[in-house]
């Protein structure tokens, strides 16, 4: 993977990852064959007549040689993903948004639950009145997502219980549904399952994603 | 059409609300045009969030468009007036390198990336997780309500997101620039930061181009523009690149001055150091090197009655985050999102040497700094101005080495998600240290 669509391979903006020949760091390559050159010049027997010639100026024009190479993958990165970008320019901004999500999603292996996210904040929009009061029920990775892209159209309550929506993907890890009734899991191995409310499929989108609704008791 | 003409017009008030103060300061005057706007946008961008801080979380009131804009009209014409009634003149004129192939070449590669940035702010929206989680929750919330909910039971209190302690700056640029542009865009957001790619590299070259020239600063310029990261931070809406660009302006106005003894630039390089503050937390680590650089300084030249000079520093650093330290003392907010305890992670060594040396964040950056260190080593320790700067880039890495190494933060360390980011704070600073050692250098 030596050229590749590099820097959006992961969904964060906290690292890039090395560029791997046959499993060896780029970079470390690179650097290290950078010291060995500079440790040569030094040891050589002309080293004071460099030196004499402006020593800095050499290494200045070495760094240059060696930022090449990993320079010519940076910018191939650039060319590649500016076709995309002038291919993706004319959509709208959901498009885009969707796009983008979807192929990082992809890039990771995430299995579509990054991307079908996306899907559901969607569906939910169209299934659900505005302005409802509700509440997600998610992974704490995929979260933010949705609270980030149903703002302004929906009220999110405070509490799960005081929602009159549930958007619920059965991965999210604190609550289950079944037979008609929400629990949240308990932290503590010897209490017992908090019981939310009863609750009725609304709408799904899929086995996964489902769209609760309330019932009043 | 109309959106072009709409980011045109903000981003004029913005770069002409900065550009104003700057013109009480004798060492802009003097400066050329391109310097002054890129230092304009930054205070500029400050200027603006301080004033909405003060509107929405001192004050309480609900925002308003028109009201805040005649605000800021009106106090750009006080500006203007005092400006002109102390007889400065406004000089605005821009110094263009002299055109030889190589410099325009070299000129051309770096548009050329600055293009390629250009395209993905229009093709890829904000939708990594710790953009939207930290900032831009917040700059949306704001947007549709236009005030904060200071009820303990609303679902965004004080602003709602994950991080309610964070400093504002980031989320109320976002605000101010969607309320401007009249729509709530995860694309043209993104400009912010373009704007702040540019205005870093533009810093950068005029001030290195005095000591090594305009073609070696170039190529400096060349090598920040396509380091990975902190180019994939220019089109992506996060806070390490504005606080990369405030840190960097606060240390270039505090080499200046002192290099010309300069005391009203003292203070105003404080207050971009107190401004990093309220960008990221983060910012507190420069604030310490800082002053820690500035007493070594001092006791290098063996300063007379450098109290007075200290204090005006010192206090200059703490005004511009004030408001925010009282809202967070009023509100019982942590400065920091962890409990802080205190511990030993020496485990952290490996992924900070995996981080610098060897993924391609950086291409091979730092192994370039190392060797100019070590290789200038005696330089260094001889020559103030160059000690100044290697102290600093020093003690600023050195600070966050001390967060890794004995609190909670060193977890951030282990599952990468703060250490490259951090990092990238460092890098305009290492390229002016390394641009600085190369002094007198001529290709």
């Amino acid at each position: 993977m030596i050229l590749a669509d590099q820097p959006e391979i992961l969904s964060t903006i906290n690292i890039i990852r090395p560029i791997l020949f046959k499993n060896i760091s780029l970079t470390k390559i690179i650097g290290l064959s950078l010291i060995f050159v500079i440790v040569i010049l030094f040891i050589s027997k002309n080293k004071a007549k460099i030196i004499k010639n402006n020593f800095n100026q050499i290494l200045f024009y070495l760094f240059l040689a060696f930022w090449l190479p990993l320079f010519v993958n940076h910018f191939y990165n650039n060319m590649y993903d500016f076709k995309e970008n002038i291919e993706n320019i004319h959509l709208n901004q959901g498009e885009k948004t969707k796009d983008r999500i979807c192929k990082i999603d992809n890039y990771q292996n995430l299995g579509g639950s990054f991307c079908q996210s996306f899907s559901f904040v969607n569906f939910s929009r169209q299934a659900l009145p505005e302005n409802s009061n509700i509440s997600v029920l998610t992974t704490p990775g995929l979260q933010p997502y949705f609270h980030y892209y149903l703002i302004p159209y929906y009220k999110f309550a405070d509490k799960v219980g005081e929602a009159d929506y549930l958007l619920y993907n059965i991965s999210s890890p604190d609550y289950y549904f079944i037979e008609g009734r929400l629990y949240r899991k308990s932290k503590i191995k010897s209490e017992e399952d908090q019981l939310i409310g009863n609750y009725r499929v609304f709408n799904l989108l899929n086995k996964r994603q489902i769209i609760l609704q309330k019932i009043a008791i | 059409m109309i959106i072009a003409l709409k980011i045109f017009t903000l981003l004029f008030l913005q770069i002409a609300f900065g550009f104003l103060p700057l013109q009480l300061f004798g060492y802009f005057r003097d400066k050329p045009a391109w310097f002054n706007l890129a230092v304009a946008y930054g205070l500029g961008g400050y200027l603006i969030t301080i004033q909405l801080f003060l509107i929405l979380f001192i004050l309480k009131l609900k925002f308003n468009f028109f009201v805040f804009l005649s605000v800021i009209a009106l106090e750009m014409s006080l500006l203007l007036y005092f400006i002109s009634k102390r007889g400065y003149k406004i000089n605005f004129y821009f110094q263009w390198p002299k055109l030889e192939i190589k410099k325009i070449i070299l000129i051309l590669i770096i548009l050329l990336q600055i293009s390629f940035l250009f395209f993905y702010v229009l093709a890829r929206p904000t939708i990594t997780y710790d953009s939207i989680a930290a900032w831009s929750y917040k700059a949306k919330v704001l947007y549709h309500q236009n005030e904060i909910s200071f009820y303990k039971n609303n679902f965004n209190y004080l602003g709602g997101g994950g991080h309610i302690n964070y400093p504002w700056h980031v989320p109320l640029q976002q605000f101010w620039w969607q309320k401007f542009l009249g729509e709530y865009s995860d694309l043209y957001v993104n400009l912010i930061y373009f704007f702040y790619f540019v205005s870093i590299l533009i810093i950068l070259y005029y001030t290195l181009v005095k000591f090594i020239g305009g073609f070696s600063s170039l190529l400096l310029i060349f090598l920040l523009s396509s380091m990975p990261l902190f180019f994939y931070h220019g089109f992506n809406a996060y806070a390490d690149l504005s606080l990369s660009c405030y840190v960097l302006l606060a240390f270039v106005l505090l080499l200046a001055s002192l290099k010309n003894a300069d005391n009203k630039l003292l203070i105003l390089a404080g207050i971009f150091f107190g401004v990093a503050f309220f960008v990221k937390i983060e910012g507190i680590i420069y604030m310490i090197a800082a002053i820690l650089s500035l007493l070594l300084f001092y006791f290098q030249i063996k300063r007379q009655n450098f109290f007075k000079d200290f204090s005006k520093f010192f206090i200059s650093i703490i005004v511009p985050f004030l408001p925010w330290i009282f809202f967070l003392v009023k509100y019982d907010l942590n400065i920091s999102n962890v409990e802080s305890t205190f511990g030993f992670h020496p485990e952290i060594f490996k992924n900070l040497f995996f981080s610098l040396f060897i993924s391609s964040n950086w291409n091979i950056w730092w192994y370039i700094v190392v060797i100019v260190f070590l290789l200038n080593i005696k330089r260094v320790y001889k020559e103030k101005e160059l000690l100044f700067g290697w102290s600093f880039l020093f003690l600023s890495f050195g600070g966050f080495l001390v967060l890794y190494l004995f609190t909670t933060e060193y977890q951030f360390v282990l599952d990468h998600t703060a250490l490259s980011r951090n990092i990238l704070t460092l890098m305009p600073l290492s390229v002016l240290a390394v641009g600085m050692t190369f002094k007198k250098l001529k290709l």
